[in-house]
């Protein structure tokens, strides 16, 4: 809220902006400089190693005995028919119970962006992001405790999302594992690429323009909060497989966006069926870190949570509810009304664990989108003045379906009076 | 995305502006365009810091100059691209005191020169404003400076700095209070 130290520091600023810019002596200067860049000394701290963790806690018995499993799938990958039996290349890879990788994106606005992935059919799934090499954030998927944490490394801030049974199950699934995209390439339509070379290793190629492989490789937990971006329609992924072993060794996925942006996307590093020591999945987290947000899956379904979190957005806009109930949509509005808030000086402080709330309100409800409950969002007509209006409501079983109304007051109705309430 | 954290994938999207890490990058890879807007958003920042000690607004827009150079030189040594704002205000505050100390070593102006009237630029009550700002603790007094003497909109210096807009709000409303306590106002 505007106050008199805000103005008293406008004053200030204004002030101290009266004097004339120095950035064309500035540009002029730089361009004098030796060399003409500025010195490369950079000293990045050491990117922390998959290979290297895994290989320093990996048994060498067990390394030998990875050795001797592929060379044998390999035997039943080719025996009988001369090339590559894509089938049994996708039921090797598909039964995996452990792989780690590194993904790395070159696309516009995310240049430089390196992933890190461990997958754990029995411990759950980190990933750790890193930009240009500085680690920027780590995220645990624990299967054990049904819980999915996000550290934001250098923020000392941190979030955590109870996991329902189902959601666990799903984000085991599909988390931009390794696994679930060569599913989809395999399963999709493609095309075979024959034989090439990658690192001195002989491999086999497929190729795929099925959009299918977008949701596949960028999947996840933060794929989810992302939902409610078009998708691209000039796709192609490709596909490389070790002829020798049938494991993969690199995926690619080109993506032309409706703007002509490309983005790069590679999949490599492979570690197949690696024994993951259990520091990897240990999560702490630090002492000095605040949680930013913290939610319970379990508590969407009542509607609660939810409606608190639209009442928050509601009580920013001035009484309207998010257009759309997805994630991209939220955030844009949400910006919207923040800068109109600002430029009329009455901007409160904003309680980042509402919308990271709403956010996950937005993914549940497309879940129950996708488990036929039959989620209906009135949020571009309805606003909290509309006290009876449905702002929202989905099914609960054939005899019931839970709503949340303009004033947002929670009740479960018969279909009948719902199709009452949806008339008015 | 399966990346990076919850606001910065869902906000990325929708950015207009581009964050200091990234410019920082940019200018690493070669652009110099981008090195022109990192100096554009920092210059009152700058100038604001080097005033603080100089309180000469002329040697200050010399100050600000030299250290944009040094920084510029030297980009590659900074360890986190996204801390870019922080680290220059120490080279622009290191910049001034090398001012002030060659001054005094030189004879060329008197002792008490630091405490020498700020050339009319600055009243009383806006240079203790000013002091107080250059001791809030470096995320708020970014936030500050990018707010109110860059003249950023809360939500692109939420973008500039990578954090969330409810991070940067209560950072501000933080720096209200603790300069409140600072100008002995609380």
């Amino acid at each position: 809220m505007r106050d008199d130290m805000e103005r008293r520091l406008e004053d200030l600023g204004r002030v101290l902006g009266t004097t004339e810019s120095v950035a064309p002596e500035v540009m002029d200067r730089i361009e004098q400089v030796p060399g003409g860049q500025p010195a490369e000394t950079r000293t990045m701290k050491r990117g922390f190693s998959v290979r290297r963790l895994v290989m320093s806690r990996m048994s060498k018995y067990a390394a030998a005995a990875v050795v001797v499993i592929g060379a044998f799938v390999g035997y039943q990958i080719l025996a009988g028919t001369g090339g590559i039996s894509w089938a049994q290349v996708r039921q090797q890879v598909v039964g995996a119970n452990a792989v780690t990788y590194t993904l790395t994106v070159t696309a516009p606005e995310l240049e430089g962006l390196r992933l890190e992935g461990f997958q754990s059919s029995e411990d759950g799934i980190r990933m750790d992001a890193y930009i240009n090499g500085e680690l920027v954030n780590q995220s645990y998927t624990l299967v054990d405790e049904g819980r999915f944490v996000t550290l934001m490394t250098g923020q000392n801030l941190y979030t955590e999302v109870k996991l329902t049974e189902a959601l666990r199950d799903e984000l085991q699934r599909s988390s931009g594992d390794p696994r679930v995209i060569v599913d989809e390439f395999l399963t999709g339509p493609y095309t075979e690429l024959g034989r090439s070379e990658i690192d001195g290793i002989a491999v086999d190629g497929v190729e795929s323009q099925d959009v299918a492989l977008v949701p596949a490789f960028f999947a996840g937990p933060m794929g989810r909060l992302s939902a409610g971006s078009p998708m691209p329609d000039d796709v192609v992924g490709r596909l490389w497989v070790d002829i020798a072993t049938g494991w993969p060794v690199e995926m690619t996925l080109d993506i032309t966006g409706a703007d002509g942006s490309e983005t790069h996307v590679v999949v490599t590093d492979f570690q197949w069926e690696v024994q993951l020591a259990p520091e990897v999945f240990a999560l702490e987290i630090p002492a000095d870190y605040q949680a930013l947000a913290q939610v319970d899956m379990g508590q969407l379904a009542t509607g609660a949570q939810m409606a608190e979190a639209l009442a928050y957005f509601a009580e920013l806009s001035g009484g309207t509810y998010p257009t759309e109930l997805t994630p991209v949509a939220i955030v844009s509005e949400l910006y919207e009304i923040c800068d109109k808030l600002d430029a009329a000086g009455m901007l409160p402080e904003i309680d980042d664990d509402m919308i990271i709330k709403l956010k996950y309100a937005a993914t549940y409800v497309r879940d129950l989108g996708d488990e036929g409950k039959e989620p209906v969002y009135y949020g571009d007509t309805v606003t909290a003045a509309d006290a009876d209006k449905v702002l929202l409501r989905w099914k609960l079983d054939d005899q019931q379906y839970r709503v949340i109304f303009g004033d947002l007051r929670i009740e479960d109705v018969s279909p009948e009076r719902l199709a009452e309430l949806e008339v008015r | 995305m399966p990346v990076v954290s919850l606001e910065m994938c869902s906000v990325r999207g929708l950015s207009v502006l581009r964050s200091d890490g990234e410019l920082v990058r940019a200018v690493l890879g070669g652009d110099r365009k981008a090195f022109a807007i990192l100096v554009q958003r920092y210059e009152p920042s700058v100038r604001a810091v080097a005033m603080s000690v100089l309180r000469d607004s002329h040697l200050a827009q010399d100050v600000a100059q030299d250290a944009f150079v040094k920084a510029y030189e030297n980009l590659g040594r900074l360890r986190r691209a996204g801390a870019f704002g922080p680290w220059l205000m120490q080279v622009a505050r290191r910049s001034a005191l090398n001012i002030v100390r060659r001054q005094h070593e030189a004879s060329s102006l008197r002792e008490d020169m630091v405490a020498a009237p700020s050339a009319g630029l600055l009243d009383d009550e806006k240079e203790r404003l000013l002091a107080a700002v250059l001791q809030l603790r470096e995320s708020e007094r970014q936030a500050v400076m990018l707010r109110y003497f860059g003249g950023y909109r809360v939500a692109e210096v939420a973008e500039i700095v990578g954090r969330s807009v409810g991070t940067v709000t209560k950072q501000l409303s933080r720096a209200h209070e603790h300069l409140r306590v600072l100008l002995g106002e609380a």
